[in-house]
């Protein structure tokens, strides 16, 4: 699976790795159980410091996607492993609400949002080259 | 002899500067990013063709200067020494002055029409490269090892059979030139020199193994395809050189010991066959780079180009990138990979055997 990072973006590039690597997930090019490239790996495959990337592997088993483990590295967690729990759900809240008032400051109605959450699953549903 | 042995180094070293704009990746020209967005400018097409045939050219007239000053002239083995080494860097010379001209040229196209300033750069990687990365594992590095220390214990059960001189140079018919009185330390210089190219090796392997697999952004199925087989090609012609030079040595040290074994001139075959695998395997390599390359057909219709790595590569031939954790890179105009010089692995994979290397030759050779 490819993934591709912009060293030049305002988005810190750790989240661009947690958020490619979550986008794989989401459209199927990466399954239950597969492991991620080591740290030291994949930093030197980006050209970014380790800490970089251990930043985002971080990230990523705090939200229960990946599990960390000391010999076989990082691996995708099952999607009963990874169970929706009251509290994620609450965080993804937290998250969408800024996005979701500016929206509305901007004058979007509700059904323009919601078509827009759909396109997002639909746009991911379908595995698509590189977007 | 000497001369049809340099002739045929000189010969591929020019064949190699002659085809080097096409042996590297087509988006590096002349040391210069150039997004492939415009990869199909006709500069660029007549830059690259005329620095081959002009190198091509003054190669070979001094090729034929030098064998006919070789039967004229130089009549004793140092003016021949000087005449073979002037010639090969009078040819390396007009290469390098050349390849700086359309340097400056390049960088100056580049930044008068602006290119690549509105492209977005992004660097791609592919999660699963690693699981495909078939380089030799490090035993095939650490083998050796085992030979020069068995060679080194050798030496002292054998010490006082060996003769009182120990040779520590051998000249182009490949007799012995140059001696050393025999002392712990010098009896065993060749195998410690020998321990340190192994270690010089096994550290390039192993750092390269370890660097980055770079993809082009445009081009990634093809572009992985190549950088897995250059690891894969990189790491058994590093092997073969390990072997190669484990051998050469231990017969050098072999001759040492037993010193019946140099009786007239049977050395010879071993150093033109180490000179012919080391040469080959340069060879060989450069071919496989050249096939595997990646072709752009036409200019590249995308938003995006690789990353602009220019400011880190100084001159466009010495890389020094901090935030690189990679210890080798590729060349951007040559053959192989070159070191990371603001990583400090490096200096320590293969500066420290390198000065330790020194050390041992400046006192017993």
């Amino acid at each position: 699976m490819f993934i591709q990072i912009e060293p030049q973006s305002d988005v810190p590039i750790y989240e661009q790795v947690t958020r490619k690597i979550m986008e794989g997930i989401a459209r199927g090019e990466m399954k239950p159980g597969d492991t991620l490239p080591s740290v030291r790996n994949l930093a030197a495959d980006l050209g970014v410091n380790m800490h970089t990337v251990n930043k985002s592997y971080h990230e990523l088993e705090e939200k229960g996607i990946i599990t960390i483990r000391a010999k076989s590295g990082a691996i995708i967690r099952s999607a009963e492993e990874r169970a929706l729990t009251p509290e994620q759900l609450q965080t993804i809240e937290k998250n969408l609400k800024p996005v979701v008032v500016e929206g509305m400051v901007l004058g979007a109605t509700a059904e323009q949002i919601e078509h827009m959450i759909k396109k997002v699953f639909s746009d991911l549903q379908i595995p698509a080259e590189g977007v | 002899m000497l001369l049809g042995v340099f002739s045929t180094v000189y010969i591929i070293t020019l064949a190699l500067q002659v085809f080097v704009p096409y042996i590297v990746r087509e988006t590096i020209i002349f040391g210069v990013t150039v997004p492939e967005q415009n990869l199909k400018n006709s500069a660029l097409r007549n830059m690259k063709k005329q620095y081959a045939q002009f190198v091509g050219i003054s190669g070979v007239l001094l090729l034929l200067m030098m064998i006919v000053c070789y039967y004229y002239f130089a009549q004793s083995e140092f003016m021949q020494g000087i005449l073979l080494l002037g010639c090969l860097f009078a040819m390396l010379a007009v290469s390098m002055t050349l390849y700086w001209k359309n340097h400056q040229k390049v960088l100056k196209l580049k930044k008068e029409e602006q290119w690549g300033l509105n492209i977005k750069q992004v660097r791609a990687v592919d999660l699963t490269a690693r699981s495909r990365d078939e380089m030799l594992p490090w035993p095939f590095y650490v083998i050796p090892f085992g030979v020069t220390v068995f060679l080194i214990i050798f030496t002292f059960r054998h010490y006082d059979q060996i003769p009182d001189h120990i040779a520590v140079h051998w000249g182009p018919s490949g007799e012995a030139d140059s001696w050393r009185s025999k002392t712990y330390f010098t009896a065993v210089s060749l195998p410690l020199v020998m321990l340190m190219v192994q270690c010089m090796m096994w550290g390039t392997v192993d750092s390269i193994k370890r660097s980055a697999i770079k993809l082009a952004v445009n081009r990634k199925e093809e572009s992985l395809e190549d950088q897995l087989k250059s690891r894969k090609y990189m790491s058994w012609s590093i092997m073969l050189l390990s072997y190669g030079f484990t051998i050469l040595f231990t017969v050098l040290q072999l001759s040492n010991i037993y010193p019946s074994m140099t009786t007239g001139t049977w050395l010879l075959p071993v150093f033109i066959l180490f000179l012919l695998l080391v040469l080959g395997s340069v060879l060989v390599y450069a071919w496989k780079k050249r096939k595997q390359r990646v072709n752009y057909g036409d200019n590249v219709v995308s938003e995006v180009m690789d990353v602009d790595e220019d400011r880190y590569w100084k001159g466009g031939l010495i890389y020094v990138n901090r935030q690189d954790p990679s210890v080798f890179v590729e060349k951007r105009f040559g053959v192989g990979w070159t070191m990371n010089f603001a990583n400090p692995r490096g200096y320590i994979v293969i500066g420290l055997p390198l000065l330790i290397l020194l050390f041992i030759s400046f006192f017993s050779l």
